[in-house]
């Protein structure tokens, strides 16, 4: 278990640490900038492969594409948010981007990648929860934009309330009540899903 | 929402299961590192220079705002208000002139003089001629709240003011600056006061300056709030009024002034029917948020007053001198003596009000009764506060005897305050109090 003080320690040296990435990428160390991809590319591309709903070529592809972003947009970053915080927003609207694109909008819902039934035992029910994911995310994806960025940086980008917040420009209030209400929406969706 | 479900949903939304990333996608996001790493940061530049746009874009148009306020002001002061009346601080500069009266001769004079210019210019150069001393004032303000000026006034005074004429006394608050400050060209006699025969003007002037009892009588017009309550006249109105103005070597007392009928600008001609001497109202606190004056005139002895009329802007009602509630007032005609109260302008009404009145058979109107400047309290200066003060202070030692213990403290005050300030007017108040307290001994 890990203790509060411990986790408080944790944030403050990787505090420190984005700190030293930063500096270090400014003053054009290629090493710290290959520490930090290494450091950051697991979460980026988890979030975007929750967003893209299991699409892992997808979301290789739109992380490649966030990092390209996020060195040229480098100098833009002031430090207010945590560095990883602004990168999930990278990814987040490079996503955004990616499904606004007319060609692109029908390959989440192409029936040819959807998962086919499996003959083996047990393989109904991982079906059924795999359907049962997609019609979740399908709903969040349905959701307002501010609600959307809300709940994929909580859940989908395991960003704090105060981190969003931040990133955000408003209170932590209103985050939580940007949640309440996609929880709401969410559930009204699934009913009228199941119905 | 039912919370079982909004933890079920949280489960759901986190439970979602991320296997690791290609194996290859490290190296490529490696690899898609920029070779010139090396950044400068220009965000700081960029703000600054967009804070100071920002700023220039606030602060001129800030200069513009104030600078067109300024303008505006400006072109109001300079077109001035057709219809409504302008209040403007204006305080008469009193002449150190010789308290002497003039002679009989001198105001018959004065009056033929008056009558044959008939010209705002003859009464302004009178002004200067005589002018009262500061000492006059206290028995200018008692005598005006006596009513009973005549009795009251020292025996060698009396006797040089007797011979002066009404118009005189009225005309001669009048001081140089403000007939300087206006100088309106003569205009031509055949269009100025034509009502009036120049024979009988000499025939009136003369008689009135011989009737006339005091130059002081003539400030005696005292302005009084809309409950009647006497405010002590510390600004004054000035109108034109009767033919009988002669040449004014009236005192001017130290109150505030107000002027009223408008002087015709340079160049243009006075309208007809206006008289050419003048009349006084006193106004003091002059009630002015409720968009009313009430002034009290004092009508002098030997002016044949049988009808007074204020057109245009509220009723005139008269009442006895020493009225000073508006159920005393009354519905009568003025008598000698007598004071007429009525509305001098309303700053709600469109016109300007009319004073008509007769005085020795002749009729006089007044047009445009418009106080173009109201004198307030506040803003008079000190030594006239302190003169007004002295003089209402003497009226109450008068009036009302005091204790003569309390008179001895009272003396002891104000021998400390002369001693302390030293002034003219604090001076004469302790000569009052002590000459009070003398008197006290005596009886």
């Amino acid at each position: 278990m890990v203790s509060p003080l411990g986790k408080d320690r944790e944030v403050l040296e990787f505090g420190n640490e984005e700190r030293r990435w930063l500096k270090g990428i400014r003053n054009g160390d290629r090493h710290i900038a290959e520490e930090m991809v290494e450091r950051t590319y697991n979460s980026v591309y988890a979030s975007l492969y929750r967003l893209c709903g299991g699409n892992a070529d997808l979301a290789a592809d739109l992380t490649q594409d966030s990092y390209r972003k996020a060195w040229e947009a480098i100098a833009e970053f002031d430090g207010r948010a945590k560095f990883s915080t602004w990168l999930y927003r990278i990814a987040y609207t490079t996503f955004l981007n990616h499904v606004r694109r007319p060609n692109r909008i029908n390959a989440f819902k192409d029936p040819e990648k959807m998962p086919l039934p499996d003959p083996r035992p047990g393989a109904e029910e991982a079906l059924e929860r795999s359907q049962d994911e997609e019609r979740l995310r399908e709903a969040v994806m349905e959701l307002p934009d501010d609600l959307r960025f809300t709940v994929t940086a909580h859940f989908w980008g395991a960003l704090s309330v105060t981190e969003i917040a931040t990133v955000e420009g408003i209170t932590t209030v209103a985050i939580r009540k940007r949640l309440k209400k996609a929880f709401g929406l969410l559930e009204l969706t699934l009913d009228k899903d199941v119905a | 929402m039912n919370p079982k479900f909004q933890k079920e949903l949280e489960r759901r939304l986190r439970q979602v299961e991320v296997p690791p990333p290609p194996a290859g996608l490290s190296q490529m996001l490696k690899s898609d590192i920029p070779a010139d790493l090396k950044i400068e940061r220009r965000e700081t530049p960029v703000r600054f220079w967009s804070i100071w746009g920002l700023s220039w874009q606030y602060g001129s148009a800030v200069v513009m705002v104030v600078a067109l306020s300024y303008v505006t002001l400006r072109l109001m002061q300079s077109t001035g208000l057709p219809e409504s009346v302008e209040f403007r601080s204006r305080i008469p500069v009193r002449a150190a002139a010789p308290a002497s009266a003039p002679t009989g001769a001198e105001a018959e004079t004065s009056a033929a003089n008056a009558v044959d210019a008939e010209a705002p210019q003859a009464a302004g150069d009178a002004v200067g001629q005589k002018s009262p001393t500061f000492a006059d004032a206290p028995k200018v303000a008692t005598l005006r709240e006596s009513g009973n000026a005549v009795s009251k006034l020292s025996d060698e005074k009396q006797r040089g003011d007797q011979h002066q004429g009404v118009a005189g006394r009225i005309a001669g608050s009048l001081d140089k600056r403000d007939l300087a400050a206006k100088s309106p060209p003569p205009p031509p006699p055949a269009t100025f006061a034509p009502e009036l025969q120049v024979a009988d003007r000499n025939e009136q002037a003369a008689a009135v300056a011989q009737a006339a009892p005091s130059p002081r009588q003539a400030t005696g017009l005292e302005m009084k709030d809309a409950d009647g309550r006497a405010n002590g006249g510390v600004s004054s109105v000035t109108a034109s009024a009767p033919a009988v103005a002669a040449k004014p070597q009236v005192p001017s007392t130290p109150e505030r002034r107000l002027e009223a009928g408008r002087m015709a600008p340079a160049g243009s001609v006075r309208p007809r029917n206006e008289a050419s001497s003048t009349v006084i109202v006193d106004l003091f606190e002059s009630p002015m948020h409720r968009g009313e004056t009430v002034a009290r005139i004092l009508i002098p002895e030997g002016v044949e007053l049988d009808s007074l009329t204020s057109g245009g802007n509220g009723p005139v009602t008269r009442a006895k001198a020493n009225a000073t509630t508006s159920d005393q007032m009354k519905k009568e005609v003025a008598t000698k003596g007598e004071r007429a109260r009525f509305m001098v302008f309303s700053g709600k009404a469109k016109s300007l009000p009319t004073l008509e009145f007769k005085s020795d058979g002749n009729k006089n109107v007044v047009r445009n009764l418009a106080t173009e400047r109201v004198e307030r309290w506040e803003s008079a200066p000190l030594e006239m506060r302190r003169e007004f003060l002295t003089s209402e202070l003497e009226r109450i030692l008068k009036a009302s005897p005091m204790d003569r213990t309390e008179l001895a403290k009272l003396a002891k005050l104000t021998s400390d305050l002369a001693e302390v300030s030293g002034d003219r007017a604090t001076l004469r108040l302790r000569n009052l109090v002590a000459d009070a307290l003398e008197a006290s001994k005596k009886r």
